[in-house]
């Protein structure tokens, strides 16, 4: 199903160093004719505002053609997405069976 | 069309003579008392285009040493000082140079040669000397006569761009020194504004940091001041934030409807760099006479308030204020002012989220602990909050670089200023 993207970030610290990995992986990834994308962050145990402004970019990519949720933040991410307002912008669920119900999977 | 210069700085000279291959000349020094011998070696080895040199004794050899000289072919017995010596005083004082040394002697025995080679003799020929092995000698000395003049071209190849790279890294080092004294000279300066007092911490995770504070005096007892944060750090994040504290300042918003405005526009101007780049931010304005303050919050951590003098009830909180976006996510994006008391004895704290991390409880960033920190200066003077921070800073990092860039600004009235006196009087 090239329009559903399933994505465990396996990156424990997505910061300066490891943000252009993790952009290109998502541009493999999420292609332009996928319209799902779930990403799940369990791993993820500290995010930087440049690990956020690849999900920022992802959020564009996306755009009105399809929606993407998350699961599995940790604490530190929370609070990230909370103060940037990035939690407002698309679900973040508590676990992968959460965000496969806000994508209807 | 022009082209655009080469800037980058060369660190290889492929002209620089000490790196020219050499020619594969031998200066070859034979010594020995009998004139037959040196003649034979001496036309035979110059033959095999070699540049001799002849010497009767040791004295005359060590005069006749000199920076071509590349072998050395000396008797073992010889009137005075004899091979053996020669040998020990050539390897004491060229042990260095690319020296190749033979001994000649009509001498076999175990215990000379085991002399001989602990002195320093790389080859021996036998008396009467044969041809084939004076030229398999030869062959040998320039082997490795070649491989000492590439070792040494190497090495002073290695030691000039060794040089050059240090002087470039000194140059890199002054400019960026140089960038972040700008940088650090847009800070506020308290004697700038009148009406208020302030402190602030401004500590770059590198050289060159994304953090930027700001305060200045934008009308009658108004003063605008804000903190960004660029996202990531380094030159890039440095030149960014550099930009848009300038912007802002150029801006000048004397209210609440002018504030949310230049925010708009700084919000449009960074998505229009096209650079992928964005910025959380605190931007406000404080009207002291008249004790109230607008601010608008983008993406950044709350303020912190605190009351001076207030009872248990007064600790230090966090400012409810209304959240946008960072600056440079969305073209749409609204930044709406939240307006705010500002009367003698309250403090605003403003700060990035590098400090938060400092604060964390189990690496989870936490504001509330950082409240409780601070609230411990309410009945100090406002400078004790930036020392407090400072300490903090000190105390958990130690020799540890940053992970991020850390600000914290700090504001409060003026009691004793004019300016919150004439509004009083009116």
């Amino acid at each position: 199903m090239t329009d559903t993207a399933i994505i465990h970030v396996a990156h424990a610290r997505l910061d300066a160093a490891a943000a252009p990995d993790f952009r290109a992986m998502l541009d493999t990834k999420v292609g332009p004719e996928c319209t799902r994308v779930l990403l799940d962050l369990s791993a993820v145990e500290f995010m930087d505002s440049t690990g956020l402004g690849v999900l920022v970019w992802l959020v564009k990519h996306v755009g009105d053609r399809g929606a993407i949720a998350i699961a599995g933040t940790r604490p530190a991410v929370a609070t990230l997405f909370r103060l940037t307002q990035f939690d407002t912008l698309l679900p973040i669920c508590g676990s992968e069976e959460e965000a496969r119900d806000a994508l209807s999977l | 069309m022009v082209q655009a210069p080469n800037i980058r700085p060369r660190i290889f000279d492929a002209d620089d003579p000490a790196l020219t291959v050499g020619s594969d000349r031998l200066g070859v020094l034979i010594v020995d008392d009998d004139d037959a011998v040196t003649r034979f070696l001496g036309d035979a080895l110059a033959g095999m285009g070699c540049e001799i040199s002849l010497a009767h004794d040791f004295d005359q050899a060590i005069r006749q040493m000199h920076v071509g000289i590349d072998m050395v072919v000396t008797d073992l017995r010889m009137p005075g000082r004899d091979g053996m010596d020669l040998v020990r005083a050539l390897r004491g004082s060229h042990d260095r140079a690319p020296l190749h040394v033979v001994m000649i002697t009509a001498c076999k025995d175990e215990e000379t040669i085991g002399l001989a080679t602990e002195a320093g003799v790389d080859d021996f020929l036998f008396k009467p000397v044969d041809p084939v092995k004076l030229m398999l000698v030869l062959s040998r000395t320039r082997r490795s006569v070649r491989l000492h003049r590439m070792l040494q071209r190497r090495n002073t190849m290695l030691t000039r761009t060794h040089e050059r790279m240090r002087t470039l890294l000194c140059e890199l080092r002054d400019d960026l020194d140089a960038a972040a004294g700008m940088h650090r000279r847009l800070l506020p300066r308290e004697e700038q504004l009148p009406g208020l007092r302030m402190t602030h911490v401004y500590r770059p995770a590198t050289m060159l940091g994304g953090d930027t504070i700001g305060a200045v005096t934008v009308g009658e007892g108004r003063t605008l001041f804000f903190l960004l944060d660029v996202q990531g750090h380094g030159v890039r994040a440095s030149l960014a934030s550099f930009h848009y504290h300038r912007r802002l300042q150029q801006m000048a918003p004397a209210d609440a409807d002018a504030l949310s405005l230049a925010m708009q526009r700084l919000n449009r101007e960074i998505l229009a760099e096209k650079e992928e780049i964005y910025a959380t931010a605190i931007a406000g304005i404080v009207d002291v006479p008249a004790g109230e303050g607008w601010i608008i919050r983008a993406g950044h951590p709350e303020p912190l308030v605190m009351q001076t003098g207030g009872g248990a009830a007064d600790e230090t909180r966090r400012l409810d204020t209304a959240a946008a976006f960072p600056l440079g996510w969305f073209s749409q994006a609204e930044f709406r002012a939240t307006r705010f008391p500002f009367a003698a004895g309250t403090r605003l704290v403003i700060y990035s989220d590098g400090l938060l991390d400092c604060c964390d409880a189990a690496g989870v960033p936490d504001a509330q602990s950082l409240a409780a920190r601070i609230d411990t200066c309410r009945d100090r003077p406002i400078a004790a909050i930036g020392a407090l921070v400072e300490r903090l800073l000190a105390h958990r990092d130690g020799d540890m670089p940053l992970a991020d860039d850390v600000s914290l600004l700090a504001i409060e009235p003026d009691c004793a200023s004019g300016a919150l006196h004439d509004r009083t009087d009116s």
